[in-house]
């Protein structure tokens, strides 16, 4: 049994910053010395979108005008530890954001990963005995199958998709990105794929933040591994 | 409960390089041309590949590179959609290099990146102050060999530093980078303050319990 994070995403959105295009530019300019390479699209627009690709480490931060991403396929165990690429540079990053004249507020959050739990053994009818207490075959006898829960407290919102995990065509379909190094892995056929959104709403935001969300999103899938 | 928020907040941002809409069906010449890149560079590409013993790449067409599986295919659609650095004739050596078996398999459990000053240092070893947890206000010297920090110019006594440790079963790396846009120095002004106050309390204990006839 394998439990591999295949991807990661995790915004903050905040008030469109209408000169971004050029008040951007100091703050990204010295980070420029520690990647690889740099996407610049819709150069000088208000859509323009940098991207800071720092691939000997495995992941990439982008820039909008309102909202800031940091994107991995790999491992992200390790991300809510201290002086991890998340707070450095990352935070980093986006407290020169905040620092800036123009910046107004922060909105919300939404942390997005990816995790298949990859079981040889487990396929589609163990995943009817865990999960589905209904014989559903009655209604129609299906091959596949997908649970969505959603929770929303006050303005926050957790979204869980999952599913059995039929192999790495389960992520090509749903254009989920992943590393090439993990594809030997993930081409084995059993299992269950879970995707998990939070999206949080808050007027500021830290590494402690994400820290938490971190935690969150651990506990939530703790809980179906512990099914199987 | 009804919320502000709407689908649109839950919907992850894309990000992801533009991609001819006829990828499926060009020719490795329309492709290039459809992600805008000039034939100059196209052929420049082409013949460092063929350099690095690949000699099938000059007659590629774009079903070759439909499996990612293939390191160097992934290469040369990144660098397609990138264009950037397309000029250097070392962007795209490193760049095969980084895609040799052996960097393949450089991927690391653990990274942390430490803001830092230099404390003391000598012909061997470089003392740093390093920030372990920021929120904690844990602080921490540590020793590095003085050869890490060899890139570092002029380096002197209160310099910053980010020290990125990179970790894995059986293997450590560590970079050092000047520090002077990613450390901020005054996380450390409240360590000094802070080891100030300790240093004058343990004088004043010292008087106060020291016995008269000692």
């Amino acid at each position: 049994m394998a439990i591999i994070e295949t991807f990661h995403q995790f915004e903050i959105r905040f008030t469109p910053i209408l000169n971004f295009q050029t008040s951007s530019r100091k703050i990204i300019a010295p980070y420029l010395s520690r990647t690889n390479s740099i996407n610049i699209e819709w150069e000088n627009t208000f859509k323009q979108r940098i991207t800071l690709n720092f691939d000997n480490d495995a992941y990439s931060i982008t820039f909008l005008w309102d909202r800031i991403l940091f994107q991995t396929s790999v491992g992200i165990i390790n991300l809510k530890n201290s002086n991890s690429i998340i707070e450095e540079p990352f935070f980093a990053i986006f407290s020169k954001i905040v620092n800036l004249e123009e910046f107004g507020q922060v909105i919300n959050c939404l942390f997005f990963t990816v995790t298949a739990n990859i079981n040889i053994v487990y396929d589609n009818n163990r995943f009817k005995n865990d999960f589905l207490s209904d014989d559903l075959e009655s209604i129609l006898p299906f091959t596949d199958s997908d649970i969505t829960l959603d929770q929303l407290i006050n303005e926050d919102i957790i979204k869980l998709n999952f599913g059995p995990y039929i192999g790495i065509e389960d992520l090509q379909k749903r254009g989920i990105k992943y590393s090439i190094d993990q594809q030997n892995e993930l081409s084995a056929e059993g299992g269950i794929l879970a995707d998990l959104k939070i999206v949080k709403v808050l007027n500021s935001i830290s590494f402690k933040n994400y820290q938490f969300i971190f935690e969150e999103s651990n506990s939530v899938l703790e809980k179906i591994w512990q099914r199987i | 409960m009804a919320t502000n928020l709407t689908k649109t907040d839950l919907k992850i941002t894309e990000i992801d390089h533009k991609f001819p809409s006829n990828f499926g069906n060009s020719s490795l010449t329309q492709l290039s041309a459809d992600v805008n890149i000039d034939s100059n560079i196209l052929s420049l590409y082409k013949s460092r590949l063929k350099e690095y013993g690949s000699e099938e790449f000059s007659n590629w067409t774009s079903s070759n590179f439909t499996t990612y599986a293939n390191p160097l295919s992934q290469l040369f659609l990144d660098k397609l959609n990138q264009q950037i650095d397309v000029n250097s004739d070392i962007g795209i050596e490193n760049d095969l290099l980084k895609y040799r078996s052996v960097i393949l398999n450089e991927k690391w459990t653990k990274i942390i990146n430490i803001q830092s000053i230099i404390i003391s240092f000598n012909t061997d070893l470089v003392q740093c102050e390093c920030l372990i947890d920021k929120d904690e206000k844990l602080f921490e010297t540590r020793s590095f060999p003085s050869i890490v920090f060899d890139n570092i110019p002029n380096l002197a006594k209160e310099k910053p530093v980010l020290i990125s440790i990179k970790s894995k079963p059986g293997s450590i790396k560590i970079d050092v980078i000047d520090g002077k846009n990613f450390v901020d120095k005054s996380l450390f002004e409240t360590n000094k303050t802070w080891e100030q106050l300790e240093n004058k309390f343990k004088k004043a204990s010292i008087k106060v319990f020291k016995p008269k006839n000692a």
